[in-house]
């Protein structure tokens, strides 16, 4: 499906300052070192103005009424923000009670209101985590002050 | 050849022993966990066990490692065509067909033929390590820097299949992965490079955790934002997967192309089963005459990434057996449990350690066919899981990409890096991007580059001199034709695409 003009112009025109400003930093590290990675920065600033002159002689598209409604987009939003709240509760609260918050809280979040289906998804993945993860396969994962 | 046919008879013996058949399930059983769990890879898995087989007789101790070796390169497949998180980086290719076909209703065939696939390129891979070993072991010397680094270019070349229908953000994506895969640490020089400060990065950025990132969570917001999309399942599909494994056959010529890349792959010491499996992929789809509906649940797009990345195997076992240099990093591993048990690699281990040897390449083969069952009712409970409402499964399938990151290196950097790689696959999305091209790119940029500075080390890096050893060498010659080869056949095929608008 082809984007509307306005979006591959952005796209463009962020790969372009992307790769720019990467470029600027190698210049930070000792030349033999990043002579690869410079030449492949090189050869992205090449593709991203090439798309950009493309996108730029596209047609101008009418607005395509797009199928995400405002409350669909913030779910990318919620995403990553609760993953986020997660990976800092696991250092700070232990893996299972984060774990147990994060499931429970982000299938509520997300529709799921029965507190048995909540409770029981949540201790079923909890005990095979347990078993097979720590038990079995002998990974220590982090703890917090209960466990 | 006596001696060969002697060495099977001699195995195929010790193999009737109860105990071996047992360990062969066992760890066909714990491999297919392993490789179905994003996060837990083949070497960890043959590495859990090894201290478990001190104490076996050598035959018992590497029943059981082969059996985890090829379960787990199969099981991957599962999730890539479940979840769309390779199970393993040897799946990566599979989910390009596989996620689509269980978004239209099709998960249970798509498992039944990758099953197939699986075995039968496994399992002729194992014929190739029989019959073929000494000869294909001497094309494992040919390999140096150059023709490593060339490899890496062929491989790039196949990005032009992947990005059909906008070659450009193809091959930003693949240089993104590229440039990505030179985070951390140079191979020569030592410096470190672009991780931001970040101690976990000196050994660059960790592919599984990338994979994790980079396809479980986009496909968790895409399935939330659009609750009306449902995948499409029914019980119906679960019935009959005995009859929809055996529609393997009607793809002869593919299993057999894939098969043969995948050993010829294996055998190259260090070129990975994930590049195996992009390779055939690439091969069947150039030589389909519907090349524009692989990406969209083509069954042949599942066959030939999951035969070729199986006959990966057999062909890593090639020059470990034979030379003691690992294909891979599981025949890495492989090669210690060997010497744990006295066996040294090379022409004693067919001559005066026959039996053992000759019996694990049996094994082998009934590993092979022992995952299939245990794939087949793994298919069943897997199309009646993902039924399961996405309120209740993408937070599922969130918490098992940050349990698999984590796993790798007991380390919540990892969990970070996958977060970080998500919001970036999320922004391919948006942006049209397509992902695959980027995946290629880290795979193959620390061989490119790692490969190029050691070869320019052995010219005293003189580009001229690294150039006429390229165009004097005849391996090298061979893949400058197949890389050239690939690219005109991409850009016929993206002529042809535009010239039919």
């Amino acid at each position: 499906m082809a984007l509307p003009k306005r979006k591959e112009i952005v796209f463009a025109v962020l790969m372009t300052g992307l790769s720019a400003a990467l470029l600027g930093s190698t210049y930070s590290y000792p030349s033999e070192s990043v002579q690869f990675p410079r030449f492949l920065i090189v050869l992205q600033l090449l593709f991203s103005v090439i798309l950009l002159l493309r996108s730029l002689r596209l047609p101008n598209s009418e607005t395509t009424q797009s199928s995400a409604t405002t409350a669909n987009r913030i779910v990318p939003f919620q995403i990553f923000t609760a993953i986020s709240a997660y990976i800092l509760a696991i250092e700070h609260i232990g893996y299972f009670v984060a774990t147990a918050l994060f499931l429970m809280g982000s299938m509520y979040l997300f529709g799921r209101h029965r507190a048995m289906a909540l409770i029981g998804v949540t201790a079923a993945f909890l005990l095979t985590v347990y078993i097979l993860f720590g038990l079995f396969i002998g990974v220590r994962l982090p703890e917090g002050l209960l466990f | 050849m006596d001696s060969i046919l002697n060495g099977i008879l001699v195995g195929t013996a010790m193999l009737f022993d109860p105990l071996v058949l047992l360990l062969i399930l066992l760890g066909t059983i714990f491999g297919v966990v392993i490789g179905s769990l994003p996060g837990l890879t083949s070497t960890m898995g043959v590495a859990l066990l090894v201290p478990v087989t001190f104490s076996m007789p050598p035959i018992f101790g590497l029943a059981l490692l082969g059996a985890i070796y090829c379960s787990s390169t199969y099981a991957g497949a599962i999730s890539a065509i479940l979840i769309n998180i390779p199970g393993t980086p040897s799946n990566c290719s599979t989910l390009l067909d596989g996620y689509p076909m269980t978004k239209k209703g099709q998960a249970g065939l798509a498992i039944a033929l990758a099953t197939a696939a699986s075995a039968l390129g496994g399992f002729f891979s194992n014929v190739g390590l029989l019959f073929l070993a000494p000869p294909l072991a001497q094309l494992a010397l040919l390999f140096g820097p150059m023709e490593y680094f060339l490899v890496a270019l062929f491989g790039v070349s196949v990005i032009a299949s992947l990005s059909e229908g906008n070659m450009i953000k193809g091959f930003l994506s693949g240089v993104a992965g590229l440039f990505l895969a030179t985070i951390g640490m140079h191979p020569i020089t030592g410096d470190i490079r672009f991780t931001l400060g970040v101690p976990e990065m000196f050994n660059g950025l960790p592919l599984v955790v990338a994979l994790i990132g980079l396809y479980s969570i986009p496909e968790v917001i895409s399935s939330l934002m659009d609750r009306a999309q449902k995948v499409e399942s029914s019980t119906a599909e679960v019935k009959g997967l005995f009859s929809q494994m055996m529609q393997v056959f009607r793809y002869k010529m593919v299993l057999l192309r894939s098969t043969v890349i995948g050993l010829i792959v294996g055998v190259v010491p260090g070129a990975g089963s994930s590049i195996a499996g992009f390779l055939a992929y690439d091969d069947a789809k150039k030589a389909s005459k519907d090349p524009g509906s692989f990406g969209k649940g083509n069954p042949i797009g599942v066959i030939s990434s999951e035969a070729s990345n199986n006959a990966v195997v057999g062909g890593s076992l090639i020059p470990t057996l034979t030379l003691g240099i690992p294909g891979n990093a599981v025949s890495a591993v492989l090669l210690g449990g060997l010497m744990i048990h006295g066996l040294k690699p090379g022409p004693e281990l067919f001559t005066q350690n026959m039996d053992v040897t000759y019996a694990f390449i049996m094994s082998m083969f009934l590993a092979n066919l022992a995952f299939v069952p245990i794939g087949l009712v793994v298919a069943k409970f897997g199309v009646s899981f993902i039924k399961t409402p996405v309120s209740i499964l993408g937070p599922l399938v969130i918490a098992l990409g940050v349990i698999g990151s984590y796993t790798l290196n007991a380390s919540l950097i990892d969990v970070w890096i996958m977060l970080a790689v998500g919001m970036l696959g999320y922004a391919m999305k948006e942006f049209d991007v397509p992902r695959e091209p980027l995946v290629l790119g880290l795979v193959l940029g620390t061989m490119a580059e790692g490969e190029l500075a050691r070869a320019l080390s052995l010219v005293q890096g003189s580009v001229p001199a690294l150039l006429t050893d390229m165009f004097t060498t005849p391996v090298s010659l061979v893949i400058i034709g197949l890389t050239g080869l690939s690219i005109a056949q991409g850009i016929r095929t993206q002529l042809h695409a535009r010239k039919q608008k």
